[in-house]
Parts: C-alpha cells; sequence; structure tokens
C-alpha cells in the first residue's frame, strides 16, 4: 500500500475511533434540539451525515464489510435521530447498494436469479414481519435486540469460514427440481466452474431468520446471507457474494415498503446517507484495487463491536 | 463468455429493466433533494423544523408534523417534501418492476415453478406496498 493511502486510512481509523471511543456524540445536541432548537443551523445536518456515511461507505469496503450493516449501529449512535429513522434510512441504504450492483453481477453471471428468487420470497416475507414487529416494540427493547445482534454478527464474522468452491456431491431433490445450478468463469483459474447446491430446504428456513432481522433493524443481510450460500448451500464464493448483494434488493425492498408507508424514511436522513454511502464505497473500490489492508478489517470489526456494545447498553439503560 | 456461462433470457431481462428503473430512482431521488431542500416548492413541515422532531419515534413524529403516511403523499406531489420522496418510493418499487418484466418470459419457457414464484412475489410486495400490511403504532 502507498505510503498516502496509509496515512489516509490511518486518519479515517482514528477520526472514527475517536469519535465512537470518546462520547463526542450528536445526542448531546440532539438534546438541545428538544429543549432550546439546535445551535446547528439545519442544512448542517445533511453535510455532517453526507461526509460521515462517504467515511464510512470507504471504510465498509476496505474492511470487506457491508455498508448496510455498520450504518444503523454507528449513525444511532452518533447522530440524534430515532432508531426508526435510521433503520429506514438504513434499509434504504443496503437497498440502493444492491440496486445499483444488481444489473452488473446479473450481466456477468455471478449473480443467480435461479438461485436468488426462492430464497427472496422467503427473506422478503419474513423481512415484512420483522420490520413491523421492529416499528411496534419499544425502543430500547430493539436497541437491547439489535446490540446484542450486532455482537453476533461480529461472533460470526471473526469465526465463519469461507470456501472458494464448496464441494456438492449431490443436488438435493429441490435445487434439481428448480433447475438451480450454473457455470461460469473463474479469472483466477481461467476455466469454467459448473456449481450446484444441496440442503435447500434448510437454506430457505435459514432464510426467513434472515429476512425477518433484516427487516426489524434496518440492517443488509449479507453477513448472514453468504455464509448461507456458500457454506450451507454450497455455492461458490464468487456465486455466494454476488447473489447475496442481488438478494438484498429484494429482501430490502419489502421492508422498505413497510418503512416507507409508516413514514419512517425522511428524505432528510436517508437522501444525505444513500449519496455518501454510494460516493464512499465508490472511493473505497478504488483503494482496495491498490491494496488489500487486512488489518482495516479487523479494527472495523472492533468498531461495529463497540457500536454493537454501545446500542446494547444503551438499550438496558447502563450508558448514553 | 461461452454459451454455458452466458445468462438465461430472463437473468438478463431482469438485469436491464433493473438498471433503467434504479438509476431513474438515484437521479429522481437526488433531484427531488435538491427540489426539497433549496425550497423551490413549498413543504409541507419546513425543512427547518424537522431536527425538531426527528428524534421522536415515528408515530410521535406524524402526529406533531401531520406527515402524510401511506399513499396519502400523492395528491400532495405539489410539495418539495414529498417531490423527494417520490425517488424513494420508485427505488423501492425498482423489484416489482423486474419481477412484471420476467414474468413473460417464464412463462413462455412453461417453467411453472419461477412462474408461482414470481406471482407470489409480486403478490408479497404488492401488499407491503399497498400499506395494508403495516406494523406500529
Amino acid at each position: 500500500m502507498s505510503r498516502s493511502w496509509r496515512v489516509f486510512l490511518s486518519v479515517l481509523i482514528v477520526v472514527t475511533a475517536t469519535l465512537l471511543l470518546s462520547d463526542i456524540s450528536f445526542c448531546e445536541e440532539a438534546k438541545e434540539v428538544a429543549e432550546k432548537g439546535s445551535s446547528l443551523a439545519w442544512w448542517m445536518w445533511p453535510i455532517i451525515l453526507f461526509i460521515f456515511t462517504f467515511l464510512l461507505g470507504i471504510l465498509a469496503v476496505v474492511a470487506g464489510v457491508g455498508g448496510g450493516v455498520l450504518f444503523v449501529p454507528i449513525v444511532s449512535s452518533f447522530f440524534p435521530f430515532n432508531l426508526d429513522f435510521v433503520r429506514g434510512a438504513g434499509l434504504l441504504v443496503a437497498l440502493s447498494g444492491a440496486l445499483s450492483a444488481g444489473p452488473g453481477l446479473l450481466r456477468r453471471g455471478l449473480a443467480n436469479l435461479r438461485l436468488a428468487l426462492p430464497m427472496a420470497l422467503i427473506a422478503s416475507t419474513c423481512s415484512i414481519f420483522g420490520a413491523m414487529v421492529g416499528l411496534a416494540l419499544p425502543t430500547n427493547v430493539v436497541q437491547t435486540a439489535l446490540g446484542a445482534t450486532i455482537i453476533g454478527i461480529v461472533i460470526i464474522m471473526a469465526t465463519a469460514k469461507r470456501s472458494d468452491f464448496p464441494e456438492v456431491k449431490k443436488a438435493d431433490a429441490l435445487s434439481s427440481a428448480l433447475k438451480i445450478s450454473g457455470i461460469y468463469f473463474e479469472e483466477s483459474q481461467g476455466k469454467e466452474i459448473d456449481w450446484k447446491i444441496h440442503r435447500t430446504p434448510l437454506g430457505l428456513l435459514l432464510f426467513t431468520l434472515i429476512g425477518f432481522m433484516a427487516g426489524m433493524f434496518g440492517l443488509g443481510a449479507g453477513w448472514a446471507n453468504v455464509p448461507v450460500l456458500n457454506l450451507l448451500l454450497g455455492a461458490p464464493l464468487k456465486i455466494s457474494v454476488a447473489t447475496s448483494v442481488f438478494l438484498l434488493s429484494i429482501t430490502d425492498t419489502a421492508a422498505a415498503w413497510v418503512y416507507v408507508n409508516k413514514g419512517a424514511v425522511l428524505p432528510l436522513i436517508a437522501v444525505p446517507s444513500v449519496a455518501g454511502m454510494m460516493l464512499g464505497t465508490r472511493i473505497g473500490v478504488k483503494i482496495l484495487a491498490k491494496a488489500k489492508p487486512k488489518a482495516v478489517k479487523w479494527i472495523v470489526v472492533s468498531f461495529l463491536f463497540l457500536a454493537g456494545l454501545r446500542a446494547l447498553l444503551k438499550g438496558l439503560g447502563i450508558w448514553g | 463468455m461461452s454459451n454455458g456461462t452466458k445468462p438465461s433470457e430472463e437473468q438478463l431481462k431482469y438485469a436491464s429493466v433493473l438498471q433503467i428503473v434504479s438509476l431513474s430512482g438515484l437521479g429522481i431521488l437526488i433531484l427531488g433533494f435538491l427540489v426539497y431542500v433549496f425550497g423551490l416548492l413549498p413543504n409541507i413541515v419546513p425543512v427547518n423544523k424537522i431536527p425538531e422532531y426527528w428524534g421522536l419515534r415515528v408515530h410521535e413524529f406524524v402526529e406533531h408534523t401531520g406527515m402524510p403516511t401511506g399513499w396519502k403523499w400523492v395528491p400532495l406531489l405539489g410539495h418539495g417534501d414529498m417531490v423527494s420522496f417520490l425517488g424513494i418510493v420508485l427505488l423501492a418499487a425498482a423489484t416489482v418492476v423486474c419481477m412484471f418484466a420476467v414474468l413473460p418470459t417464464f412463462l413462455k419457457k412453461k417453467d411453472t415453478a419461477y412462474v408461482v414464484i414470481v406471482l407470489i412475489q409480486i403478490i408479497v410486495l404488492a401488499l407491503a406496498a399497498s400499506g395494508m400490511i403495516a406494523g406500529g403504532h
């Protein structure tokens, strides 16, 4: 990695860590807003949010962590918005990213429509129920559950293995009936790879839980989609990652409608977040092309753990 | 790309429609937001008042601001805040448009399982979009 990128990433990490570890959150501003009006002009908020999510987008790509999963815990820690609006914006952030990436991944044959559609049907249906439950429960309960979920996600990220080409001896009956299989060109090996999947019924069962959690917390669900598609169903890693991104575009759509209809998607929060994240991820991809700093992933995962811990303690009334 | 690795007809169609709808949605999202924040049209809730209420739960926010829920924003499209909402709705509608686009291909191929899956998916998304399924307060 070049020196300038190293310096840039170090500064980025230090700034984020400082914000997270100290209590310089904008929550104090929120109290002030509620009591005597904000000292910040209203137009400062979308600018701050845009810059913040732009940096978050860079870190998300460089660390290989989904932007959606970083957005909700971190923005709800730093900003004065109610968790309802953060989750609404979080779904839109994850949805916009998935919608933008989807066409390219489908055209290149990396995301697979036949694999995605049955899983998406289950996940999207359950995400609607997740969104309904999330909007009905008291904020502290959702916050506590969000904190516990984020800590669980960190454990999955830290421990889950990945397999480039999982061995699937025989496709199961359901995937055979649905003709879920494919061939893609693996550039690293210079050859075409045939793939098929197994354990489809169990995979579908797990997607009920994934969909529910995505809707309830407004999180992207790549952290769960990829292990299920790759390790359980046996799809090659590239197919799993690409299909997971495409799947999000369907899962999050269903939940997003619930938030939109309830009025929980505020343009003043959602639009700068979408714009910041999308621009940040584009810059992040350029940085990633030059370097693959493994350490950054663990630093960002550590931030995520702290954000989850903070959400958990906040929900329990212990911190903040 | 060899014939074996070439994506299916329905997959390519889905990709094309998704690209058009999502790019339009993102464009309208940004344009609508600029109309909103620069006050080019009158707003139902003044944009400078939003920070006073965004710390509230969504049902309290709606009570205090009178912001429309469900599809009640449609007749109010002459307002900046509703125009900014249009892009969000287009993005949320992209998937169901794509589902409608690939349905004829599955029908032509007599792929019954996927016709059923796509039809149920359309119904699920339509129910969610209709506001008939809604949680919260």
